[in-house]
């Protein structure tokens, strides 16, 4: 009797898959298939997570980007990099052989960044005469904006070591610090701003590879 | 709990995500018109009605342009891609006391000021000027005196220019 108590102790041990630790690293797929589809929009984005405990985490995100906006009225460039940096915790429990996590994510980001402000439209409600355009490019140096953001995603051990993760991110503006006369239109790592409201969105696609230091 | 936050995290998505501001929305201040106010010259603290007032560029009479605020209050605009607009303005248009008199603006093109991304720049415009043209002997004018009263025009709240008939 005791045995069989031991046996299925043991058992319900084992049902729980051991925590592996180590670094992982990785790129976001997204920001490159974007580069390639989308003329108006370069990126990429490395990314790392490394765990402190069973299921926290310390994660972070390094990345650049490069985003026209060519409307009727106004034709800007932003270019710049950002660090988001914060911790994500895991949600899900493992069964044995499988090494998925539900993730929720916590981040704080900084940007630096440029824009340059190509051509512009003299809005009227009149429409007497021909629109007025004016071509002098203008550039706005030195540029910076922060943005805490909320993660949630999944990442799955598709080959040993090897993950891909999609993650959903909102955000939302901090501290920004406008060009004169003008505004941020993007913010690298944060994405697109929106006149009337602090937030944005955001999402990733990455793949990842651990790098294990021990099991435990 | 995950639940709960996905739910919450669409909701805030979808708000960030659909939040209009790729349309100019009406009424806000852009591009100043100049602001035309029409006074009676024999008795100048007092407004005075113009009958029938067809206002057209001088270029294209068929095409008439201004917006009543009232009676006596005319909103013209002027056209930032020049500094000077011509225009004629007929009084008892199509009436038997019909009378044109040809008015040109001249004006310095101010600051350009960022708006908004769906409205981009409104622009302001400096030393305000008007010429009506003198008809001469017969001097058969009708805007008999213009006064500049504001020679800046940054926004569509004051009267720009004052017309004694």
């Amino acid at each position: 009797m005791a045995q069989e108590s031991d046996a299925s102790d043991k058992k319900a041990d084992t049902l729980q898959a051991p925590i592996k630790y180590g670094l992982r690293v990785g790129l976001d797929l997204a920001k490159p298939i974007r580069t390639l589809l989308d003329e108006d929009y370069s990126g990429f984005e490395l990314i790392a997570d490394f765990n402190i405990s069973k299921r926290l985490y310390i994660a972070a995100e390094l990345g650049s980007e490069e985003k026209d906006y060519f409307e009727p009225n106004l034709n800007a460039r932003t270019k710049g990099s950002y660090l988001k940096i914060g911790g994500d915790f895991n949600a899900n429990r493992n069964w044995i052989g499988l090494n998925n996590i539900i993730n929720i994510g916590l981040r704080y980001g900084i940007s630096a960044f440029d824009q340059e402000l190509l051509a512009y439209n003299i809005y009227s409600t009149d429409q007497t005469f021909n629109p007025t355009f004016r071509t002098d490019p203008i550039e706005f140096n030195g540029l910076t904006a922060s943005w805490i953001e909320l993660i949630v995603g999944l990442k799955t051990e598709v080959l040993k070591n090897l993950y891909l993760s999609l993650n959903f991110q909102i955000k939302h503006m901090v501290s920004e610090e406008s060009p004169d006369n003008f505004g941020n239109l993007f913010v690298p790592g944060f994405g697109k701003t929106n006149d009337y409201s602090e937030f944005g969105a955001g999402y990733s696609y990455s793949i990842s590879y651990l790098i294990p230091l021990f099991t435990k | 709990m995950l639940k709960k936050t996905l739910i919450l995290l669409t909701i805030i998505a979808l708000y960030a995500g659909c939040t209009r501001d790729d349309i100019c929305p009406e009424g806000t201040p852009t591009t100043p018109r100049l602001i035309i106010k029409f006074m009676d010259l024999s008795n100048p603290a007092e407004v005075k009605y113009v009958t029938n007032l067809k206002v057209a560029l001088t270029s294209n009479e068929e095409e008439e342009i201004f917006t009543v605020r009232t009676d006596t209050i005319y909103e013209i605009p002027l056209n930032p891609s020049l500094t000077s607009v011509q225009y004629t303005f007929t009084k008892d248009f199509e009436g038997d006391d019909e009378n044109s008199d040809n008015i040109r603006f001249s004006y310095g093109i101010g600051e350009d000021v960022y708006i908004n991304r769906a409205c981009a720049f409104k622009t302001t415009y400096t030393d305000l000027g008007a010429i009506v043209r003198n008809e001469g002997a017969a001097n058969t004018n009708w805007m008999l005196n213009v006064e500049i009263t504001n020679d800046l025009i940054e926004n569509e709240d004051i009267t720009h220019i004052t017309v004694f008939h």
